[in-house]
């Protein structure tokens, strides 16, 4: 199926190029393509051209490829036929290769340092790309999870802005905490 | 550096992140820096990750003890069982499964004469699955001495301690 292209021009000031149906998968591209106001290139001033190649290697594996048009190719004629048990067995092992496969793509893909977490996460999160935006706020939760407060500021390079009397208070509430369920 | 300040200086996306952390986590994270301290101490994201590991259906009330959303094990709830003629701490334990001295221990009760000089005891929780779908309301018990998420099996709060 061929598809039309759609073009992205970054921050600064690299095209790329894109498929439309690639491109769907971001609400706010498809907003655009939608909204009929496409003029030749999409400017995404707050996506460098290190960024964007990354955005769209993750759009074209999960713009098209939603599921609907598979589902609508397999099931859509033969819905009221009687299906065959051999048959629902191979719908059903193919399936699983394909989240397998997706799934040991997401790892290889998710592979990168901070730096590129961050940026891949305002992208998902201006371009409205659920599935990314997920998948890389998972990765910063799993950063926080079983940390301490020190670690997570020299994991992120967060320098904490509280006055000393607030960290004093903040180990104040720590040891009601801790006052608390002290008879448990 | 640059995109590291936009992104844990952007409430959208630390709110997605904070919403993926149990209540432990988040009390870390409260205390990484200002920014974070408002987001995690969010009634919202609070209340979220204190209702999700029992599928709570709400939480209702405001907790004066800063520590109350740090953490909710089993512990932290209780059943609210109002007191009528012929109970006592002995058929109640038995009533909802669970041991006299947990009852006693909650209730801090040093004896088992004078329960009817409460209007109610609370009763510990045996199993999580109680707390599908309920409702809990976060009480600061007088005998107990602490705030309890209470849960009510008959009706509402409507006829909870006057005091």
């Amino acid at each position: 199926m061929s598809s039309t292209k759609i073009f992205l021009k970054s921050s600064d000031d690299k095209t790329f190029e894109i498929d439309e149906t690639a491109a769907r998968a971001s609400e706010t591209l498809k907003n655009i393509i939608d909204g009929g106001c496409l003029d030749g290139v999409i400017p995404l001033p707050n996506v460098s051209s290190n960024i964007l190649p990354k955005v769209i290697e993750y759009c074209k594996k999960h713009g098209g490829d939603n599921g609907s048009s598979k589902k609508i190719a397999n099931g859509g004629v033969d819905k009221d036929k009687e299906i065959l048990p051999d048959y629902d067995e191979e719908e059903d092992k193919r399936e699983k290769v394909r989240v397998d496969e997706l799934k040991k793509w997401e790892e290889e893909y998710m592979d990168f340092d901070q730096q590129v977490l961050y940026d891949l996460m305002l992208a998902a999160n201006y371009l409205h790309i659920k599935g990314l935006l997920d998948l890389t706020v998972e990765k910063a939760a799993s950063m926080i999870r079983g940390r301490t407060p020190d670690q997570i500021r020299e994991n992120f390079n967060i320098n904490s802005d509280f006055t000393p009397e607030e960290e004093e208070e903040m180990i104040l509430i720590e040891d009601e905490w801790d006052d608390e369920w002290a008879f448990d | 550096m640059n995109s590291n300040v936009a992104v844990f200086s952007c409430w959208d996306i630390l709110c997605i992140i904070f919403e993926r952390l149990p209540l432990s986590d988040l009390a870390r994270a409260a205390c990484v820096c200002r920014l974070w301290n408002s987001i995690a101490s969010d009634r919202e994201i609070q209340t979220r990750a204190f209702k999700s590991p029992w599928k709570l259906k709400d939480v209702i009330g405001n907790p004066s003890s800063r520590g109350f959303w740090r953490d909710s094990c089993l512990g932290r709830f209780a059943i609210s069982h109002r007191l009528v003629k012929g109970d006592t701490v002995a058929s109640l334990a038995v009533k909802y499964s669970v041991q006299v001295m947990d009852i006693k221990r909650l209730n801090n009760m040093i004896s088992d004469h004078g329960i009817y000089s409460r209007e109610r005891l609370l009763i510990p929780l045996s199993k999580p699955e109680q707390l599908h779908n309920k409702i809990c309301y976060i009480e600061l018990d007088e005998y107990a001495k602490r705030e309890v998420a209470v849960l009510y099996l008959e009706g509402g709060p409507d006829g909870k301690l006057a005091s």
